[in-house]
């Protein structure tokens, strides 16, 4: 009897095919992902000022919206690796914008991205939190 | 993005294109230039440890780290974090007349600094004021530098840390290593570090911190004198932590 | 010696089996390694007093094994013997193979295996060993690649300069590999003698595989093997890596032990340490002393007993003790004498 073996000269394309499909199934679910957020309820509150020591953002909100993840970066690696602390941090984005669920989390739930800020960053997730523990207050760090 | 910066940021990035063939041009250049502008220059934090004035019953330096910095504590030996610890040392014969020693220990900050060395990321680096910290946002967790640090000064977060006494300063998510950075964060506010207040809260004075570069400091006259001592200096690693009465 | 290669078909039930195990292990190591990442590595049993465990000694483990069957096959090209052709191919092919196995294992023991694959390009340290190193590796698997081919389209002159090359390259990755710990500011650690004691440690256990893979391979499937190969390959490779390995290893201890500067580290590595037992059974005795006097005394056919000993122990003792070696400087800060202070001089 004749056993079939997995990989012949005639079957060969179809395992490439099937393999090129298991290596391009991230880009798949990415373009899946990206058309689903695209219709998601994206939050048009960004700003809720609360008597704040602060009068403007730190950049321009056109800035902000595209590239506030660049401008944090920026900031952090001048405070990191130079010392230069003139600017807000993202401690001190918590100032105005108390409301993490609100101002970070919605927005990046609906673009499904993932953020690494708050494992080891304090930004509580609502302003009656902020208020809850002792020393709350978040300074400008 | 700010033109300083870009030029910062690539240069890393050039130097990792023209690859290991000017590897002796690079490692003197590529490392963090002078910057003219920065706070930091022409300063260089010391720190004196004074054993003679160390209780060894105290803990409030570590108390006052921990509080601080939010360094990890377990309460298992083997994933504990310590930024500054107490080790004791003891005469190797007891006929030499010495006696037992309560020493406090932590990073040495030293000027050449192995754990920078060999950091494959360069997260650990020397700051233009000498001290020696580590970008945690860049850091892989190869734990080259707990391997490289003659001072087992790095400790490595094996486990998330369950505390976080201090919101305004970020605690570590485990993966990444952390050793003590002089409280860079509160020195740049024109503060001295956690241990050094503790220390003098606590009535011993045993701490003394200060800008070695500046002849009128404390410190600078002090490391003058000459009696102060650098533990295994014989490395060349130019440590800035000094022990008085060791 | 006219040597054939025949295909094998791949339709045996031993073989499908064979596929399924391995399946199986891959699955597991790949559940394993997710549980890890997302609890931390403390899971992996590593302390802050021995940060580099079993994962980076295998790893260790493997790129000697990798470099070593490298060379061992490059040889084949170099000196043009017969005698390695049989073996040329497949100890080029195991090369790429457990040099894959070490950069995983390198790679699942990493705190942030999400930055692994980005930061090091980005922020490119050149005074890193673990940052030149990688270049090594990947050299190292493109050049298996590359001599592969030329291996299996039989390019005579092609093959010889490639062979040439791995050879080389194989022994610099070696050395980079021993670099990662001789370059580093400790006493125990701290030997120029490692990286070519690495290397050498890397040839005798290639050699060790290979004969384990052939005999293996040959008495599974119930071919002819040519016993004159193995013996020769026993007497010829493996025994002169073995006794170049246990010369610069005693000359490296030696050297610490002598210099009254290194001394207590040297006799807390020999004599005084938790894993000396390590040393002196595992390394010395099973890794290198038991395997030389089985190949210098067998007789014809029992260099496979050794064959079966020697890649298992030897590399792996070799590796296993530096990670039990950053406990020394931590005991040592205990001893009074040796906490060496130097005084302040300007």
């Amino acid at each position: 009897m004749k056993r079939s073996t997995i990989l012949t000269e005639k079957n060969r394309s179809r395992w490439a095919t099937i393999f090129a499909a298991i290596i391009l199934l991230p880009i798949g679910i990415s373009a899946i992902g990206l058309d689903v957020s695209r219709d998601a309820e994206m939050p048009d509150v960004f700003l809720e000022p609360v008597d704040s020591k602060w009068e403007n953002c730190i950049r321009d909100s056109t800035e902000m919206r595209f590239r506030h993840m660049d401008v944090l970066k920026e900031i952090r690696d001048k405070v990191i690796r130079y010392g230069i602390r003139d600017e807000v941090t993202l401690a001190g984005c918590g100032d105005c914008h108390q409301n993490r669920d609100q101002f970070c989390d919605r927005c990046h739930a609906a673009a499904s991205v993932t953020l690494d800020c708050f494992g080891c960053h304090y930004y509580p997730e609502s302003a009656s939190e902020r208020t809850a523990i002792p020393g709350g207050e978040v300074k400008n760090g | 993005m700010d033109r300083r910066i870009f030029l910062k940021k690539s240069g890393p990035a050039l130097a990792g294109v023209s690859g290991a063939m000017s590897l002796p041009i690079l490692a003197s250049c590529s490392s963090q230039d002078a910057q003219a502008d920065s706070p930091l220059a022409g300063k260089k934090w010391g720190m004196v440890i004074d054993l003679t004035r160390c209780q060894s019953d105290c803990t409030a330096c570590m108390d006052a780290c921990r509080q601080e910095n939010n360094v990890a504590l377990h309460g298992d030996p083997r994933w504990d974090v310590h930024w500054i610890r107490r080790a004791t040392i003891r005469p190797k014969d007891e006929s030499s007349g010495l006696e037992e020693k309560s020493v406090l220990l932590m990073c040495n900050q030293c000027d050449n600094p192995p754990c920078a060395q060999v950091c494959p990321v360069q997260a650990t680096y020397k700051r233009e004021d000498g001290i020696v910290l580590i970008d945690h946002h860049r850091c892989i967790g190869c734990r080259y530098c707990m391997i490289a640090c003659p001072y087992n000064a790095r400790f490595f977060n094996y486990k998330d840390n369950p505390e976080w006494p201090n919101k305004e300063y970020p605690r570590r998510s485990h993966g990444v290593a952390e050793s003590c950075h002089f409280c860079a964060h509160l020195l740049d506010k024109g503060g001295r570090p956690a241990c050094v207040e503790a220390c003098e809260q606590a009535g011993q004075r045993a701490l003394i911190f200060g800008d070695m570069n500046d002849p009128e400091s404390e410190i600078a006259q002090l490391v003058k004198e000459g009696l102060l001592k650098r533990i295994r200096a014989d490395w060349g690693t130019e440590p800035k932590v000094y022990y008085q009465g060791l | 010696m006219d040597v054939q290669f025949a295909k094998i078909e791949g339709k045996s039930t031993p073989y499908y089996v064979t596929v399924a195990v391995l399946a199986l292990f891959s699955i597991g190591g790949f559940v394993a390694t997710l549980v890890m990442h997302h609890h931390g590595l403390h899971l992996s049993g590593m302390t802050n007093r021995v940060p580099w465990g079993l994962q980076i000694s295998m790893a260790i483990f493997y790129i000697g094994l990798s470099a070593g069957s490298l060379v061992v096959s490059g040889l084949y090209g170099v000196f043009g013997k017969m005698e390695y052709k049989p073996f040329a191919r497949i100890a080029a092919y195991l090369a790429m193979l457990f040099l894959i196995a070490g950069l995983l294992s390198i790679f699942t023991d990493q705190g942030r295996v999400d930055r692994v694959f980005t930061k090091p390009f980005t922020y490119f340290n050149a005074t890193s060993m673990f940052s030149i190193n990688p270049g090594l590796y990947s050299g190292h698997i493109m050049i298996c690649v590359f001599y592969l081919w030329a291996l299996f389209k039989e390019k005579g002159t092609l093959t010889k300069i490639t062979s040439l090359v791995v050879v080389l390259w194989a022994i610099g990755t070696h050395t980079g590999t021993g670099a990662i710990f001789a370059f580093v500011p400790r006493e125990l650690y701290n030997s120029s003698l490692l990286p070519p004691s690495f290397v050498s440690a890397a040839l005798s256990s290639g050699a060790a595989l290979m004969i384990c893979v052939i005999v293996f391979l040959f008495r599974a499937t119930k071919r002819h093997l040519d016993e004159e190969l193995i013996i020769w390959m026993g007497r010829r490779l493996l025994s002169i890596f073995l006794l170049v390995t246990l010369y610069l290893i005693m000359i490296e201890n030696v050297h610490r032990l002598y210099l009254a500067d290194s001394y207590e580290a040297g006799r807390f590595f020999l004599f005084g340490g938790s894993h000396s037992f390590m040393f002196w059974i595992g390394l010395i005795t099973i890794g290198c002393v038991i395997p030389a006097i089985l190949l210098f005394t067998s007789g014809s056919s029992s260099s496979s007993p050794d064959s079966s000993i020697r890649p298992i122990s030897f590399r792996d003792m070799r590796s296993w003790t530096p990670s039990s070696w950053r406990e020394w400087p931590a005991t040592r800060s205990a001893t009074w004498k040796f906490c060496r202070l130097s005084a302040f001089s300007g």
